[in-house]
């Protein structure tokens, strides 16, 4: 198992070695810099800030500077934010994405598995249809949708929830659950299916004819094997709560890093940008790798060689 | 003469499907003495299963119903209790043994989970006794040093490994009466003589009676006293083993018997089959169910049903015809 | 019956794979599914208005009465109209038009992409498979919309046309690992069937087996996950779009209209509501028919996500 992390570990850096080349040069490449779109400056000014941020350098060597500064852990300066590094203000935005990003899984857990499991217990009662159809809307309705509606109605209009902002829980309600709720319908109709097909399985047929309480044969024969897919799900509902939290951070004007990635790339603040692809791409290898440990311990027949 | 540990009375059970009403099992009756052995062969469909699922309450309720019938287990009426009361009964006094042992144990769980809830829930045993107890079951059915087994996992185990450990399971609780359905058929041949003898042993040394479900009448010759054979949801013939090899007295059973494969029998006689498929449960022929497919029918097993009757002390059949003088004409 | 139910799987086991007779059976088991019959004729009708737009509405949809600016709905303009006194109704039935096309031509980009390259890794098997998989599996750890976003973010200024491409190749780009999957693993069972054999003895080249019979036998699965992908790649635009990444002025989308509306959240809700509602019930259809595709075409996936 450790060598099994490690070896996942080392394919991760040619992976994010990837996505760092493919970011700098996107950006370099792309029409616009940092500083074009300030009133123009003296030539000697534009000259000295550029030789600051060593944008005067061929791109290759810059590019191989920005490496060399990234294996030390340095993500260099942001262009934008003057006096402050990319480290500096990813350390300062991520507790806050982190904050949001794990409360909406949280929540769309919470919200989705005992949906799914309540449904598939009470298979074509009101109740499984009532789910399954708040499950269908979940899936079809836009986060931004969500979270606009829930801003027009819990804070504009009933006053009770805050527009923006983050820290306080009237704040965090609504970008939280508009984050979730989407990952909660998926996950209610996960575990249903799971769960079905788990209580037509021989062993639960076995777990009855061994006389158990139905208690136990629902929480210890049918739960573990029934949301392995929910596990499963994990993985892409990580990566994809991360790119949600882009725009809901955007709209509700969350101070995270999914913020910063979309001001940043539209500033050309390229140093930032490719940070916070750096950072976003780490913590998805990471979560997932956690997923498939999660996965393995759950599930004995899976072995990691 | 002893009272029976478990006796069925005209079990009726049938399912309510779109398609119509399966009368899947179809006033079956049958007597189980303590420490006995009973055989129930038929083939796929014809309701063996369903039987002992009825009345242990395992069948999906709806679509299944239990319409009619008795099963005294000791003197109660396991189809009349609550459900809880049938639950207490289920693994404590009467055990099953599933066909598919890949599939019947639970894959996430550990054997030794496993073997223990039941002795823990029947009889609130510390887990150190249901242990203790598990590990010594383990060594009786045959698993090489269980102690290191112990705490594996379903699919760490051969398919005749687990097929023991679900015999030791099921043992756990001293039950009554054990029910092996199918315990078999999902193994190798080799091994399917092994699980037969184990279940064998474990009935003598515990006496605990024994249901056997087959399809395979080669299974039940060699472990069961008694026979029943079933088709299309009723008994058609019981008796005991030995007269009812030698002689059959029901059409289907002559035909089971001859479809068996024999060594001493000429390379060049093809084995036989029983032409024609058993009926769909929910279209039964009027008359005997067997008629379609039956080489001595006549006129009146197209009209009427034959009532299962008693023709000999222990022996039963449902027939018109006596086959004994139309069977030259068959072969 | 658990033995009737094997027999019926049995028996849906020895089916052909294609034939007129499982696509008829597909059909009638779909027209019984009340919900997607519904999200079909919805979806129809969607198009419809759609595609009719300048048949439907008096207005052009770039046309400004500044008089009317914010107009409520009301006879003149059922959807009410924007803060330029644009046609709401309108500008959503034209949106509408550029929504669909996305997710449609983004769609048929992802089964090209990824119908291929699991076919081919299937066909090849072996090594090849291993590393193309593998491949495969690594790209699903990766933030791939924030690739997206980059580009859309360097392209800002390029016009609106040539957007809509790189929309329609981003996000199909996106969309391509799980259909690469599907038709791998279709393509595995397949290639082992006796007619493959047949062909491949009687001299057909590689090329000739997966086109003339690979691949009409994934269409099924193909069909169904598709219809998946297209409401998962209108999302992703209506995602764009509201970032201001997508579709620009004067074009616009369901997603661009909703974050123009959201502008005006407080003051004139239905300029949000509206658009977002659009998107959210075209999505509830694709879904529906997507779900009931899927159980129509492949009854034993049914209960699986």
């Amino acid at each position: 198992m450790l060598r099994y992390v490690a070896r996942r570990l080392l394919t991760a850096i040619p992976v994010l070695w990837i996505i760092v080349t493919i970011t700098f040069f996107m950006m370099r490449l792309a029409p616009g810099g940092p500083f074009s779109r300030e009133r123009v400056m003296p030539a000697e000014v534009q000259k000295m800030i550029e030789e600051r941020y060593h944008l005067d350098e061929p791109l290759v060597k810059q590019y191989f500077r920005y490496m060399g500064n990234l294996l030390r852990g340095d993500l260099g300066p942001s262009f934008r934010y003057k006096d402050r590094s990319v480290n500096e203000i990813l350390a300062a935005g991520l507790p806050t994405t982190l904050q949001l990003g794990s409360l909406a899984l949280l929540f769309a857990l919470l919200v989705g598995i005992p949906a799914g499991c309540l449904a598939a217990f009470r298979q074509n009662s009101a109740v499984d249809y009532a789910a399954m159809s708040f499950s269908m809307v979940g899936v079809s309705v836009p986060n931004f949708v969500v979270l606009s509606t829930l801003i027009y109605f819990f804070a504009v209009k009933l006053k009770i929830l805050t527009v923006s902002g983050w820290g306080r829980w009237d704040q965090m309600i609504c970008p939280v659950v508009a984050l979730g709720l989407m990952y909660s319908a998926y996950i209610a109709r996960l575990s249903r299916a799971g769960m079905l097909e788990v209580i037509r399985q021989d062993f639960i047929r076995t777990a009855r004819a061994k006389g158990l309480p139905e208690r136990l044969v629902i929480i210890r024969h049918s739960i573990k094997a029934g949301l392995l897919p929910v596990v499963s799900f994990l993985g892409p509902a990580g990566a994809a709560i991360l790119t949600g939290s882009l725009i809901i951070e955007t709209i509700s004007g969350v101070p995270g890093i999914g913020r910063e990635f979309v001001n940043s790339a539209l500033n050309r603040d390229y140093t930032l940008t490719i940070g916070t692809v750096i950072l976003y791409s780490g913590f998805l290898i990471i979560f997932n790798l956690a997923v498939d440990i999660v996965y393995a311990f759950l599930d004995p027949r899976i072995v990691y060689e | 003469m002893a009272e029976p540990v478990l006796s069925v009375q005209n079990l009726v059970t049938r399912f309510h499907t779109a398609d119509g009403v399966v009368r899947a099992v179809d006033g079956v009756s049958f007597d189980l003495m303590p420490g006995g052995s009973l055989g129930i062969v038929g083939e796929s469909g014809c309701g063996k299963s369903v039987t002992h699922l009825s009345f242990l309450g395992l069948i999906p309720q709806p679509p299944g119903k239990i319409e009619g019938g008795k099963a005294l287990f000791n003197g109660r009426d396991l189809l009349a209790m609550k459900p809880g009361d049938l639950r207490r009964i289920r693994g404590n006094d009467i055990a099953v043994i599933f066909q598919d042992p890949m599939t019947s144990l639970n894959p996430v769980l550990k054997i030794s989970l496993q073997m223990t809830e039941g002795l823990m829930i029947h009889k609130g045993a510390s887990r150190a006794e249901a242990e203790a107890r598990a590990l010594e079951l383990l060594r009786a059915v045959g698993i090489p040093s269980p102690e290191k087994r112990f705490h594996d996992y379903p699919h760490q185990f051969s398919g005749g490994m687990r097929q023991r450990v679900m015999i030791a399971m099921a043992l756990m609780c001293e039950p009554a009466v054990l029910i092996a359905d199918e315990p078999t058929t999902a193994l190798d041949v080799t091994i399917q003589a092994q699980i037969l003898e184990l279940i064998q042993k474990m009935r003598k040394e515990m006496g605990v009676a024994v249901i056997l479900i087959t399809h395979d009448l080669g299974v039940v010759a060699s472990v069961c006293e008694d026979i029943l054979v079933m088709y299309a949801g009723r008994v058609v013939e019981s008796a005991e083993t030995g007269p009812l090899f030698a002689r059959p007295l029901h059409p289907y059973t002559f035909s089971l018997l001859r479809s068996i494969p024999r060594l001493d029998a000429e390379q060049k006689e093809r084995l036989f089959s029983i032409p024609g498929l058993p009926p769909d449960l929910i279209h039964n022929p009027p008359g005997c169910s067997f008629n379609p497919r039956c080489p001595f029918a006549v006129k009146r097993c197209f009209r009427e049903e034959p009532p299962l009757t008693e023709i000999e002390p222990g022996r039963k059949v449902a027939c018109w015809v006596d086959i004994e003088s139309k069977k030259e004409r068959a072969t | 019956m658990t033995n009737e139910n094997k027999k019926n799987s049995a028996a849906a086991d020895v089916q052909p794979v294609k034939g007129t007779s499982l696509w008829k059976d597909a059909w009638r088991r779909l027209l019984k599914n009340r919900m997607a019959v519904a999200g079909g004729a919805l979806l129809i009708l969607i198009a419809c208005a759609a595609i009719l737009a300048p048949a439907l509405t008096p207005y052009a949809f770039d046309e400004i009465h500044l008089s009317d600016g914010n107009h409520p709905p009301s006879g003149d303009y059922p959807l009410g109209a924007d803060h330029l006194g644009r046609d709401l109704l309108t500008r959503i039935l034209y949106g509408g038009r550029v929504s669909l096309a996305v997710g449609i031509v983004a769609t048929f980009v992802s089964i090209i992409i990824g119908v291929s390259y699991g076919a081919a890794a299937g066909y090849l098997g072996g090594r090849a498979d291993n590393i193309m998989m593998r491949f495969v599996d690594i790209l699903y750890g990766l933030p791939f919309m924030f690739l997206v976003i980059l580009m859309m973010v360097i392209f800002h200024n390029a016009p609106a046309e040539k957007k809509l491409y790189l929309l329609f190749i981003g996000l199909g780009a996106v969309q391509w690992l799980t259909m690469s999957r599907i038709t791998r693993g279709q393509t595995l069972s397949i290639k082992t069937k006796e007619y493959i054999m047949a062909a491949r003895t009687s001299g057909a080249g590689a090329f000739r087996i997966v086109s003339r019979h690979v691949i009409p036998n994934l269409l099924g699965p193909v069909i169904v996950y598709a219809t998946l992908t297209v409401p998962a790649v209108m999302l992703e635009e209506a995602f764009l779009s509201f970032l201001g990444l997508g579709v620009q002025a004067p074009m616009a989308s369901w997603g661009s209209l909703a974050s123009d509306g959201r502008q005006s959240l407080d003051t004139y809700p239905w300029q949000m509501i509206f658009p977002g509602l659009a998107l959210a019930i075209t999505l509830f259809s694709l879904n529906f028919l997507g779900d009931g595709l899927r159980d129509a075409l492949d009854p034993q996936m049914k209960d699986q996500k």
